[in-house]
Protein backbone atom coordinates (compact mmCIF):
# COMPACT_ATOMS: atom_id res chain seq x y z
CA UNK A 1 0.00 0.00 0.00
CA UNK A 2 2.55 2.75 0.75
CA UNK A 3 4.14 4.23 -2.13
CA UNK A 4 7.76 4.66 -2.30
CA UNK A 5 9.59 7.98 -0.68
CA UNK A 6 10.37 8.59 -4.56
CA UNK A 7 6.77 8.78 -6.01
CA UNK A 8 5.95 11.19 -3.30
CA UNK A 9 9.05 13.45 -3.68
CA UNK A 10 8.32 13.25 -6.98
CA UNK A 11 4.99 14.98 -6.56
CA UNK A 12 6.51 17.36 -4.65
CA UNK A 13 8.94 18.73 -6.68
CA UNK A 14 6.06 18.73 -9.32
CA UNK A 15 4.17 20.73 -7.05
CA UNK A 16 6.93 23.26 -6.60
CA UNK A 17 8.40 23.60 -10.58
CA UNK A 18 5.73 23.40 -12.46
CA UNK A 19 3.49 26.30 -11.49
CA UNK A 20 6.67 28.45 -13.00
CA UNK A 21 7.36 26.40 -15.88
CA UNK A 22 3.15 27.30 -16.45
CA UNK A 23 3.97 30.67 -16.58
CA UNK A 24 6.83 30.32 -19.32
CA UNK A 25 4.43 28.43 -21.40
CA UNK A 26 2.77 30.11 -24.16
CA UNK A 27 2.83 34.11 -24.69
CA UNK A 28 5.01 35.95 -22.78
CA UNK A 29 5.04 39.45 -21.34
CA UNK A 30 8.31 41.56 -22.55
CA UNK A 31 11.28 41.10 -20.75
CA UNK A 32 12.31 43.48 -18.27
CA UNK A 33 15.64 42.69 -17.31
CA UNK A 34 17.54 39.72 -15.29
CA UNK A 35 16.77 40.93 -11.78
CA UNK A 36 13.33 41.93 -12.30
CA UNK A 37 12.34 38.63 -13.80
CA UNK A 38 14.41 36.79 -11.45
CA UNK A 39 12.54 38.70 -8.19
CA UNK A 40 9.62 38.12 -9.91
CA UNK A 41 10.16 33.76 -10.29
CA UNK A 42 11.53 34.39 -6.93
CA UNK A 43 7.42 35.58 -5.96
CA UNK A 44 6.13 32.78 -7.82
CA UNK A 45 8.11 29.75 -6.61
CA UNK A 46 7.44 31.35 -2.89
CA UNK A 47 3.71 31.33 -3.56
CA UNK A 48 4.06 27.57 -4.97
CA UNK A 49 6.08 26.83 -2.42
CA UNK A 50 3.68 28.36 0.14
CA UNK A 51 0.87 25.96 -1.53
CA UNK A 52 2.51 22.83 -0.51
CA UNK A 53 2.42 23.71 3.26
CA UNK A 54 -1.36 23.42 2.88
CA UNK A 55 -0.27 19.92 1.63
CA UNK A 56 2.16 19.21 4.06
CA UNK A 57 0.06 19.92 7.40
CA UNK A 58 -3.58 18.03 5.96
CA UNK A 59 -2.46 14.68 7.43
CA UNK A 60 -3.14 13.07 4.36
CA UNK A 61 -1.90 9.00 5.66
CA UNK A 62 -0.96 7.66 2.42
CA UNK A 63 1.57 10.78 1.92
CA UNK A 64 3.05 11.34 5.07
CA UNK A 65 3.35 7.44 6.19
CA UNK A 66 6.45 6.90 4.19
CA UNK A 67 8.41 9.78 5.45
CA UNK A 68 6.74 9.67 9.72
CA UNK A 69 3.95 12.12 10.12
CA UNK A 70 6.24 13.90 12.79
CA UNK A 71 9.17 14.57 9.64
CA UNK A 72 6.80 16.09 7.82
CA UNK A 73 5.99 18.43 10.10
CA UNK A 74 9.53 19.14 11.12
CA UNK A 75 10.02 19.48 7.05
CA UNK A 76 7.13 22.12 7.14
CA UNK A 77 9.03 24.39 10.06
CA UNK A 78 12.25 24.47 7.45
CA UNK A 79 10.45 24.76 4.53
CA UNK A 80 7.71 27.69 5.24
CA UNK A 81 10.41 29.41 6.92
CA UNK A 82 12.49 29.00 3.70
CA UNK A 83 9.76 30.13 1.21
CA UNK A 84 8.88 33.11 3.53
CA UNK A 85 12.76 34.45 2.96
CA UNK A 86 12.28 33.84 -1.03
CA UNK A 87 9.18 36.15 -0.82
CA UNK A 88 11.66 38.57 1.26
CA UNK A 89 14.39 38.29 -1.69
CA UNK A 90 11.62 39.08 -4.09
CA UNK A 91 11.04 42.25 -2.11
CA UNK A 92 14.73 43.47 -1.63
CA UNK A 93 15.50 42.44 -5.25
CA UNK A 94 12.86 44.86 -6.34
CA UNK A 95 13.95 47.53 -3.96
CA UNK A 96 17.34 47.43 -4.77
CA UNK A 97 16.84 47.44 -8.42
CA UNK A 98 13.81 49.11 -9.20
CA UNK A 99 12.78 51.07 -6.28
CA UNK A 100 10.50 52.99 -8.60
CA UNK A 101 8.49 50.49 -9.96
CA UNK A 102 7.68 49.16 -6.31
CA UNK A 103 6.49 52.91 -5.29
CA UNK A 104 5.24 54.13 -1.85
CA UNK A 105 3.86 52.14 0.76
CA UNK A 106 1.70 54.35 1.58
CA UNK A 107 -1.88 52.82 0.75
CA UNK A 108 -2.86 55.85 0.07
CA UNK A 109 -1.04 56.26 -3.18
CA UNK A 110 -0.53 52.71 -3.98
CA UNK A 111 -2.59 50.42 -5.85
CA UNK A 112 -4.44 48.17 -4.01
CA UNK A 113 -2.64 45.01 -5.40
CA UNK A 114 1.02 46.48 -3.91
CA UNK A 115 -0.75 47.07 -0.68
CA UNK A 116 -2.44 43.56 -0.34
CA UNK A 117 1.47 42.61 -1.12
CA UNK A 118 2.75 44.45 1.51
CA UNK A 119 0.29 42.60 3.67
CA UNK A 120 0.97 39.42 2.70
CA UNK A 121 4.50 39.73 3.39
CA UNK A 122 3.67 41.05 7.07
CA UNK A 123 1.62 37.92 7.48
CA UNK A 124 4.01 35.66 6.25
CA UNK A 125 6.79 37.10 8.16
CA UNK A 126 4.17 36.88 11.43
CA UNK A 127 3.58 33.65 10.86
CA UNK A 128 7.26 32.62 10.81
CA UNK A 129 8.02 34.73 13.60
CA UNK A 130 5.48 33.26 15.93
CA UNK A 131 5.65 30.13 15.27
CA UNK A 132 9.61 29.70 15.49
CA UNK A 133 9.45 31.96 19.24
CA UNK A 134 6.34 30.76 20.14
CA UNK A 135 7.41 29.85 23.80
CA UNK A 136 9.09 33.01 23.88
CA UNK A 137 6.76 34.99 23.04
CA UNK A 138 4.67 33.34 25.57
CA UNK A 139 1.35 32.43 22.73
CA UNK A 140 -0.13 29.34 24.07
CA UNK A 141 -0.41 26.42 22.42
CA UNK A 142 -4.63 26.34 21.40
CA UNK A 143 -3.97 30.15 20.75
CA UNK A 144 -0.99 29.96 18.53
CA UNK A 145 -3.17 27.06 16.23
CA UNK A 146 -5.63 29.68 15.68
CA UNK A 147 -3.54 32.42 14.63
CA UNK A 148 -1.31 30.08 12.68
CA UNK A 149 -4.34 28.75 10.13
CA UNK A 150 -5.96 32.53 10.27
CA UNK A 151 -2.92 33.82 8.91
CA UNK A 152 -1.74 31.35 6.80
CA UNK A 153 -4.96 31.17 4.99
CA UNK A 154 -4.66 35.58 5.13
CA UNK A 155 -1.14 35.37 3.88
CA UNK A 156 -2.27 32.78 1.15
CA UNK A 157 -5.03 35.11 0.05
CA UNK A 158 -3.63 38.62 0.05
CA UNK A 159 -0.42 37.55 -1.94
CA UNK A 160 -2.87 35.87 -4.73
CA UNK A 161 -4.93 38.95 -5.01
CA UNK A 162 -1.21 40.52 -5.47
CA UNK A 163 0.00 38.19 -8.07
CA UNK A 164 -3.17 38.67 -9.96
CA UNK A 165 -3.41 42.28 -9.60
CA UNK A 166 0.32 43.15 -10.90
CA UNK A 167 -0.47 39.65 -12.82
CA UNK A 168 2.88 40.22 -14.80
CA UNK A 169 3.35 37.09 -16.01
CA UNK A 170 -1.02 36.02 -15.74
CA UNK A 171 -2.07 37.97 -18.40
CA UNK A 172 -3.62 35.14 -20.67
CA UNK A 173 -6.96 33.75 -19.30
CA UNK A 174 -5.48 30.24 -19.29
CA UNK A 175 -2.94 31.05 -16.54
CA UNK A 176 -4.80 32.81 -14.50
CA UNK A 177 -7.06 30.25 -14.74
CA UNK A 178 -4.16 27.63 -13.67
CA UNK A 179 -3.03 29.76 -11.22
CA UNK A 180 -6.48 30.73 -9.39
CA UNK A 181 -7.05 26.76 -9.34
CA UNK A 182 -4.15 26.00 -7.95
CA UNK A 183 -4.72 28.33 -5.24
CA UNK A 184 -8.37 27.02 -4.76
CA UNK A 185 -6.89 23.53 -4.19
CA UNK A 186 -4.30 24.84 -1.28
CA UNK A 187 -7.38 26.96 0.60
CA UNK A 188 -9.51 24.10 0.06
CA UNK A 189 -7.20 21.94 1.80
CA UNK A 190 -7.48 24.07 4.95
CA UNK A 191 -11.74 23.58 4.41
CA UNK A 192 -10.86 20.22 4.18
CA UNK A 193 -8.84 19.51 7.23
CA UNK A 194 -10.41 22.14 9.00
CA UNK A 195 -14.42 21.86 8.25
CA UNK A 196 -15.07 18.37 6.50
CA UNK A 197 -12.66 16.17 8.50
CA UNK A 198 -14.18 17.51 12.23
CA UNK A 199 -17.96 16.92 10.37
CA UNK A 200 -16.71 13.58 9.86
CA UNK A 201 -14.92 13.20 13.14
CA UNK A 202 -18.37 14.94 15.17
CA UNK A 203 -20.34 11.57 13.81
CA UNK A 204 -18.08 9.44 15.48
CA UNK A 205 -17.94 10.35 19.21
CA UNK A 206 -15.93 8.91 21.82
CA UNK A 207 -16.08 8.73 25.75
CA UNK A 208 -13.34 8.40 28.79
CA UNK A 209 -14.00 5.45 30.41
CA UNK A 210 -10.82 5.63 32.58
CA UNK A 211 -8.08 7.97 34.11
CA UNK A 212 -5.02 6.22 36.04
CA UNK A 213 -2.52 8.12 37.53
CA UNK A 214 1.15 6.78 36.65
CA UNK A 215 4.73 7.27 37.55
CA UNK A 216 7.08 10.45 36.50
CA UNK A 217 3.55 12.66 36.60
CA UNK A 218 2.02 11.05 33.62
CA UNK A 219 -1.50 9.92 33.45
CA UNK A 220 -2.94 7.26 31.11
CA UNK A 221 -6.89 7.96 29.07
CA UNK A 222 -8.45 5.24 28.32
CA UNK A 223 -11.39 5.23 25.54
CA UNK A 224 -13.87 3.87 23.94
CA UNK A 225 -16.44 4.63 20.95
CA UNK A 226 -19.31 6.04 22.01
CA UNK A 227 -21.75 4.81 19.27
CA UNK A 228 -22.06 1.80 16.95
CA UNK A 229 -18.64 3.42 14.92
CA UNK A 230 -15.63 0.33 15.83
CA UNK A 231 -12.23 1.50 16.94
CA UNK A 232 -9.89 1.98 13.97
CA UNK A 233 -6.95 -0.54 12.72
CA UNK A 234 -4.03 0.64 13.61
CA UNK A 235 -0.42 -0.76 13.97
CA UNK A 236 1.54 -0.58 17.34
CA UNK A 237 3.74 2.65 17.14
CA UNK A 238 0.60 4.79 15.43
CA UNK A 239 -0.82 7.99 17.39
CA UNK A 240 -3.79 9.92 16.87
CA UNK A 241 -5.26 13.38 17.23
CA UNK A 242 -6.99 13.77 21.15
CA UNK A 243 -9.95 16.31 21.51
CA UNK A 244 -11.36 16.11 24.95
CA UNK A 245 -13.42 18.91 26.37
CA UNK A 246 -14.00 20.68 22.97
CA UNK A 247 -15.78 20.43 19.87
CA UNK A 248 -14.01 19.17 17.08
CA UNK A 249 -13.69 21.61 14.83
CA UNK A 250 -12.25 24.09 18.05
CA UNK A 251 -8.46 23.52 16.65
CA UNK A 252 -7.97 21.92 20.13
CA UNK A 253 -6.62 18.27 19.34
CA UNK A 254 -3.21 17.44 20.24
CA UNK A 255 -1.34 14.59 18.88
CA UNK A 256 -0.16 11.59 21.23
CA UNK A 257 0.97 8.15 20.49
CA UNK A 258 -1.34 5.33 21.13
CA UNK A 259 -0.27 3.09 24.26
CA UNK A 260 -2.68 -0.06 23.71
CA UNK A 261 -1.91 -3.39 21.87
CA UNK A 262 -3.77 -3.22 18.90
CA UNK A 263 -4.50 -7.37 19.53
CA UNK A 264 -7.22 -6.15 22.05
CA UNK A 265 -9.62 -4.13 20.43
CA UNK A 266 -12.18 -1.98 22.21
CA UNK A 267 -10.65 0.57 23.19
CA UNK A 268 -7.46 2.86 22.81
CA UNK A 269 -5.08 4.23 25.85
CA UNK A 270 -2.96 7.39 25.73
CA UNK A 271 -0.14 7.77 28.25
CA UNK A 272 0.31 10.92 28.65
CA UNK A 273 3.24 13.08 30.97
CA UNK A 274 1.85 16.77 31.78
CA UNK A 275 4.30 18.92 30.21
CA UNK A 276 2.00 21.48 29.12
CA UNK A 277 -1.18 23.82 29.23
CA UNK A 278 -2.91 20.99 27.99
CA UNK A 279 -1.27 17.85 29.68
CA UNK A 280 -1.05 19.44 32.92
CA UNK A 281 -5.12 19.11 32.97
CA UNK A 282 -5.41 15.39 32.39
CA UNK A 283 -5.72 13.84 35.37
CA UNK A 284 -8.68 16.75 35.84
CA UNK A 285 -10.60 14.70 32.77
CA UNK A 286 -13.23 11.94 34.69
CA UNK A 287 -14.19 9.01 33.19
CA UNK A 288 -17.77 9.62 30.93
CA UNK A 289 -16.25 13.18 29.60
CA UNK A 290 -16.62 13.22 25.95
CA UNK A 291 -13.79 13.07 23.60
CA UNK A 292 -12.67 12.78 19.68
CA UNK A 293 -10.25 10.73 18.02
CA UNK A 294 -8.76 11.34 14.95
CA UNK A 295 -6.25 8.44 13.58
CA UNK A 296 -4.37 6.26 13.25
CA UNK A 297 -1.58 8.57 12.14
CA UNK A 298 2.21 7.82 11.59
CA UNK A 299 4.75 4.87 9.88
CA UNK A 300 6.16 4.43 13.22
CA UNK A 301 6.27 0.36 14.54
CA UNK A 302 7.54 -2.98 14.11
CA UNK A 303 4.65 -4.02 12.10
CA UNK A 304 7.01 -2.43 8.95
CA UNK A 305 9.75 -4.94 9.68
CA UNK A 306 7.90 -8.10 10.45
CA UNK A 307 10.87 -10.21 9.40
CA UNK A 308 13.57 -8.73 11.74
CA UNK A 309 15.87 -10.97 13.70
CA UNK A 310 14.82 -8.85 16.92
CA UNK A 311 13.63 -5.40 18.38
CA UNK A 312 15.80 -3.43 20.10
CA UNK A 313 14.26 -0.12 21.65
CA UNK A 314 14.93 3.41 23.01
CA UNK A 315 13.04 5.09 25.11
CA UNK A 316 13.77 8.27 27.18
CA UNK A 317 11.10 9.13 29.67
CA UNK A 318 7.47 8.97 28.56
CA UNK A 319 8.88 8.40 25.15
CA UNK A 320 7.87 5.10 26.06
CA UNK A 321 4.65 5.25 24.74
CA UNK A 322 5.07 4.43 21.39
CA UNK A 323 7.53 1.55 22.69
CA UNK A 324 4.53 0.10 25.56
CA UNK A 325 2.10 -0.54 22.23
CA UNK A 326 4.25 -2.59 20.19
CA UNK A 327 5.76 -4.53 23.78
CA UNK A 328 2.21 -5.05 24.66
CA UNK A 329 1.56 -6.19 21.26
CA UNK A 330 4.31 -8.50 20.99
CA UNK A 331 3.70 -9.96 24.32
CA UNK A 332 -0.08 -11.03 23.50
CA UNK A 333 1.38 -12.43 20.06
CA UNK A 334 4.13 -14.70 22.10
CA UNK A 335 6.63 -13.24 20.55
CA UNK A 336 10.32 -14.69 21.61
CA UNK A 337 12.41 -13.05 19.07
CA UNK A 338 15.69 -11.10 21.09
CA UNK A 339 14.61 -7.98 22.21
CA UNK A 340 16.29 -5.09 24.34
CA UNK A 341 14.82 -2.33 26.03
CA UNK A 342 17.39 0.42 26.99
CA UNK A 343 14.94 2.95 29.04
CA UNK A 344 16.34 6.59 30.06
CA UNK A 345 14.85 8.31 33.31
CA UNK A 346 15.77 10.86 35.75
CA UNK A 347 15.45 8.55 38.91
CA UNK A 348 13.80 5.11 39.38
CA UNK A 349 11.10 6.19 41.52
CA UNK A 350 9.86 8.06 38.18
CA UNK A 351 10.15 5.45 35.87
CA UNK A 352 6.69 5.18 33.63
CA UNK A 353 4.81 1.73 33.23
CA UNK A 354 7.82 0.31 35.72
CA UNK A 355 5.99 -2.53 37.03
CA UNK A 356 4.15 -3.21 33.74
CA UNK A 357 7.31 -3.54 31.58
CA UNK A 358 9.21 -5.23 34.33
CA UNK A 359 6.21 -8.14 34.11
CA UNK A 360 5.85 -8.17 30.17
CA UNK A 361 9.85 -8.46 29.91
CA UNK A 362 9.45 -11.60 31.79
CA UNK A 363 7.11 -13.17 29.32
CA UNK A 364 8.39 -12.28 25.71
CA UNK A 365 12.58 -12.46 27.70
CA UNK A 366 13.19 -8.82 26.83
CA UNK A 367 16.49 -7.43 28.59
CA UNK A 368 15.29 -4.23 30.00
CA UNK A 369 18.45 -1.83 30.84
CA UNK A 370 17.11 1.18 33.22
CA UNK A 371 19.39 4.24 32.20
CA UNK A 372 19.31 7.15 35.18
CA UNK A 373 20.95 10.37 34.98
CA UNK A 374 19.67 11.23 38.57
CA UNK A 375 20.10 8.14 40.48
CA UNK A 376 20.66 7.59 44.06
CA UNK A 377 24.22 6.41 45.51
CA UNK A 378 22.19 3.12 46.01
CA UNK A 379 21.31 2.59 42.40
CA UNK A 380 23.12 -0.52 40.83
CA UNK A 381 22.46 0.10 37.57
CA UNK A 382 23.27 2.17 34.58
CA UNK A 383 23.99 5.74 35.10
CA UNK A 384 24.07 9.07 32.81
CA UNK A 385 22.31 8.61 29.39
CA UNK A 386 21.61 5.60 26.62
CA UNK A 387 25.12 5.94 24.85
CA UNK A 388 27.25 3.56 23.38
CA UNK A 389 29.39 2.08 26.12
CA UNK A 390 25.76 1.63 27.80
CA UNK A 391 25.04 -0.30 25.01
CA UNK A 392 27.73 -2.13 24.20
CA UNK A 393 27.46 -3.98 27.89
CA UNK A 394 24.30 -5.30 26.93
CA UNK A 395 23.81 -5.92 23.24
CA UNK A 396 25.70 -8.92 21.65
CA UNK A 397 28.51 -8.61 19.14
CA UNK A 398 26.73 -8.96 16.01
CA UNK A 399 23.20 -7.00 15.62
CA UNK A 400 22.96 -8.36 12.21
CA UNK A 401 18.95 -8.48 11.25
CA UNK A 402 17.91 -6.26 14.24
CA UNK A 403 15.49 -2.94 13.90
CA UNK A 404 15.59 -0.77 16.40
CA UNK A 405 13.22 1.66 17.45
CA UNK A 406 14.00 5.07 19.20
CA UNK A 407 11.33 7.36 20.54
CA UNK A 408 12.41 10.12 22.84
CA UNK A 409 13.73 14.24 22.58
CA UNK A 410 15.59 14.80 19.83
CA UNK A 411 19.09 14.75 21.57
CA UNK A 412 18.49 11.16 22.74
CA UNK A 413 17.77 10.36 19.11
CA UNK A 414 21.00 11.69 18.01
CA UNK A 415 22.63 10.10 20.61
CA UNK A 416 21.04 6.48 20.06
CA UNK A 417 21.35 6.96 16.37
CA UNK A 418 25.36 7.61 16.88
CA UNK A 419 25.78 4.88 19.56
CA UNK A 420 24.51 2.28 17.43
CA UNK A 421 26.28 3.55 14.71
CA UNK A 422 29.74 2.87 16.55
CA UNK A 423 28.06 -0.65 17.53
CA UNK A 424 27.62 -1.38 14.26
CA UNK A 425 23.94 -1.19 13.20
CA UNK A 426 23.48 0.78 9.80
CA UNK A 427 21.73 4.27 10.37
CA UNK A 428 18.85 3.05 7.81
CA UNK A 429 18.27 -0.45 10.77
CA UNK A 430 16.81 3.10 13.37
CA UNK A 431 13.84 4.49 13.29
CA UNK A 432 12.83 6.91 15.64
CA UNK A 433 10.19 9.52 16.18
CA UNK A 434 10.63 12.64 17.33
CA UNK A 435 8.96 13.46 20.68
CA UNK A 436 7.70 16.98 20.45
CA UNK A 437 6.32 17.46 17.13
CA UNK A 438 4.39 20.78 18.09
CA UNK B 1 19.31 11.09 10.43
CA UNK B 2 15.48 11.97 9.42
CA UNK B 3 15.49 15.18 10.72
CA UNK B 4 19.14 16.12 8.67
CA UNK B 5 17.60 14.70 5.55
CA UNK B 6 14.73 16.90 5.87
CA UNK B 7 16.47 19.70 6.30
CA UNK B 8 18.69 19.04 3.26
CA UNK B 9 15.23 18.58 1.22
CA UNK B 10 14.04 21.84 2.50
CA UNK B 11 17.43 23.40 1.56
CA UNK B 12 17.85 21.48 -1.65
CA UNK B 13 14.10 22.80 -2.44
CA UNK B 14 15.30 26.32 -1.44
CA UNK B 15 18.31 26.26 -3.98
CA UNK B 16 16.64 24.83 -6.77
CA UNK B 17 13.92 27.42 -6.78
CA UNK B 18 16.64 30.03 -6.93
CA UNK B 19 18.17 28.53 -9.75
CA UNK B 20 15.07 27.90 -11.43
CA UNK B 21 13.90 31.77 -10.90
CA UNK B 22 17.71 32.61 -12.10
CA UNK B 23 17.09 30.42 -15.30
CA UNK B 24 13.90 31.65 -15.80
CA UNK B 25 14.95 35.19 -16.18
CA UNK B 26 18.06 34.33 -18.39
CA UNK B 27 14.97 32.79 -20.79
CA UNK B 28 13.52 35.87 -20.29
CA UNK B 29 16.71 38.12 -20.90
CA UNK B 30 18.93 36.04 -23.29
CA UNK B 31 21.93 36.94 -23.02
CA UNK B 32 24.33 38.68 -25.86
CA UNK B 33 20.41 39.33 -27.93
CA UNK B 34 20.02 42.96 -29.04
CA UNK B 35 17.60 45.16 -27.45
CA UNK B 36 14.42 45.40 -28.94
CA UNK B 37 14.14 49.13 -29.14
CA UNK B 38 14.51 50.50 -32.56
CA UNK B 39 16.70 53.53 -33.07
CA UNK B 40 14.47 56.63 -33.32
CA UNK B 41 13.97 58.40 -36.43
CA UNK B 42 15.00 61.67 -35.64
CA UNK B 43 11.80 63.78 -34.36
CA UNK B 44 11.81 67.83 -34.50
CA UNK B 45 9.74 68.99 -32.35
CA UNK B 46 9.02 72.31 -30.50
CA UNK B 47 8.66 71.61 -26.93
CA UNK B 48 8.11 74.30 -24.35
CA UNK B 49 10.14 72.98 -21.25
CA UNK B 50 8.30 74.34 -18.52
CA UNK B 51 5.50 72.08 -19.98
CA UNK B 52 8.11 69.20 -20.32
CA UNK B 53 8.88 69.66 -16.55
CA UNK B 54 5.13 70.04 -15.44
CA UNK B 55 4.45 66.89 -17.93
CA UNK B 56 7.91 65.05 -15.50
CA UNK B 57 5.87 66.09 -12.15
CA UNK B 58 2.70 64.89 -13.39
CA UNK B 59 4.48 61.21 -14.13
CA UNK B 60 5.86 61.19 -10.97
CA UNK B 61 2.57 62.28 -9.32
CA UNK B 62 0.44 59.92 -11.13
CA UNK B 63 3.52 56.76 -10.10
CA UNK B 64 3.55 55.87 -13.85
CA UNK B 65 7.04 54.40 -13.16
CA UNK B 66 5.35 51.23 -11.60
CA UNK B 67 4.33 49.99 -14.59
CA UNK B 68 6.92 52.05 -17.15
CA UNK B 69 10.29 53.42 -16.92
CA UNK B 70 12.47 56.16 -18.13
CA UNK B 71 15.85 55.95 -18.57
CA UNK B 72 15.93 52.95 -16.86
CA UNK B 73 13.93 54.04 -13.64
CA UNK B 74 10.66 52.23 -13.14
CA UNK B 75 8.90 48.58 -13.86
CA UNK B 76 11.50 47.63 -16.64
CA UNK B 77 9.23 45.43 -18.72
CA UNK B 78 7.72 48.59 -20.50
CA UNK B 79 9.96 51.35 -21.16
CA UNK B 80 9.29 54.58 -22.26
CA UNK B 81 12.33 55.90 -23.27
CA UNK B 82 11.08 55.71 -26.89
CA UNK B 83 7.67 56.05 -26.58
CA UNK B 84 7.39 59.05 -29.21
CA UNK B 85 10.15 57.46 -31.90
CA UNK B 86 6.66 56.07 -33.46
CA UNK B 87 3.86 57.21 -31.98
CA UNK B 88 2.35 61.04 -32.79
CA UNK B 89 1.01 63.28 -29.76
CA UNK B 90 -2.82 61.87 -30.45
CA UNK B 91 -1.79 58.70 -30.38
CA UNK B 92 0.69 58.85 -27.42
CA UNK B 93 -2.39 60.69 -25.47
CA UNK B 94 -4.90 57.09 -26.67
CA UNK B 95 -2.55 55.62 -24.93
CA UNK B 96 -2.02 56.66 -21.52
CA UNK B 97 -5.74 57.54 -21.09
CA UNK B 98 -7.04 53.83 -22.80
CA UNK B 99 -9.14 54.70 -26.06
CA UNK B 100 -11.00 52.33 -27.85
CA UNK B 101 -8.62 52.57 -30.55
CA UNK B 102 -5.92 51.37 -28.92
CA UNK B 103 -7.89 48.51 -27.29
CA UNK B 104 -6.05 45.23 -29.68
CA UNK B 105 -2.64 47.19 -28.64
CA UNK B 106 -3.26 46.89 -24.73
CA UNK B 107 -5.13 44.23 -23.78
CA UNK B 108 -8.59 44.15 -21.78
CA UNK B 109 -6.80 44.44 -18.26
CA UNK B 110 -4.16 47.02 -19.26
CA UNK B 111 -7.07 49.27 -21.05
CA UNK B 112 -9.05 49.00 -18.01
CA UNK B 113 -6.65 50.21 -15.69
CA UNK B 114 -5.49 52.98 -18.00
CA UNK B 115 -9.28 54.25 -18.08
CA UNK B 116 -8.80 55.93 -14.83
CA UNK B 117 -6.61 58.31 -16.26
CA UNK B 118 -9.32 59.91 -18.32
CA UNK B 119 -9.99 61.53 -15.29
CA UNK B 120 -6.63 63.97 -15.62
CA UNK B 121 -7.22 67.21 -15.93
CA UNK B 122 -6.91 68.59 -20.00
CA UNK B 123 -3.99 70.31 -19.06
CA UNK B 124 -1.66 67.93 -17.46
CA UNK B 125 -2.60 65.16 -19.89
CA UNK B 126 -0.82 67.64 -22.98
CA UNK B 127 1.93 67.68 -20.44
CA UNK B 128 2.18 64.38 -19.82
CA UNK B 129 2.30 63.89 -23.93
CA UNK B 130 4.39 66.73 -24.44
CA UNK B 131 6.97 65.26 -21.70
CA UNK B 132 6.94 61.70 -22.93
CA UNK B 133 7.57 63.49 -26.42
CA UNK B 134 10.59 64.63 -25.20
CA UNK B 135 12.15 61.83 -24.33
CA UNK B 136 13.12 60.69 -27.51
CA UNK B 137 14.63 64.42 -27.88
CA UNK B 138 16.59 64.56 -24.95
CA UNK B 139 18.28 61.46 -24.77
CA UNK B 140 19.93 61.38 -27.99
CA UNK B 141 22.93 59.12 -27.14
CA UNK B 142 20.65 56.97 -25.36
CA UNK B 143 19.41 55.31 -28.75
CA UNK B 144 19.57 51.76 -27.14
CA UNK B 145 16.99 51.94 -24.70
CA UNK B 146 16.84 50.51 -21.02
CA UNK B 147 15.41 47.14 -23.06
CA UNK B 148 17.09 43.78 -22.26
CA UNK B 149 19.91 45.15 -19.92
CA UNK B 150 17.89 46.08 -16.59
Amino acid sequence: MLRSRGFWLALYLGAIVLPLLVLLAGERPRPGGFWWDFSLALGYSALAMMGIQFALTARFKRATAPFGIDLIYYFHRYLATIATLLVVAHVLVLLWRHPAAVGSVDPRSAPAYMTLGWLALLAFLALVVSSLWRKQLGIEYDRWRWLHVVLAVLGMVLAIAHVLGSGSYLESPLKRGLWLTLAAFWLGLTVYVRILRPAWLARRPWVVTDVRRERGRSWTLTVKPDGPHPVFDYHPGAFAWLTLRASPWAMREHPFSIASSPMRPGALEFTIKELGDFTNRIGEIKPGERAWVDGPYGSFGIDRFPHARGYIFVAGGVGIAPLISMLRALDDRGDRRPMWLFYGNSDYERIVLREEIDAIAGRIGMKVVHVLCKAGPDWQGERGYVDAEVMRRHLPEDLDGLECFVCGPEPMIRLAERSLGQLGLPLARVHSEIFDIA
Amino acid sequence: MREHWARMIAMLTGAIVVLLSAGFALLQNPPGTPPAASAPAAVEMALDLQVVARGREVFEAQNCMRCHSVGGEGNPRSPLDHAAAGLDAARLRAFTVGSESVADALGRRTLAAKQAYQQLPAEDLDALVAYLQSLVQLQPGDELGDRGKD
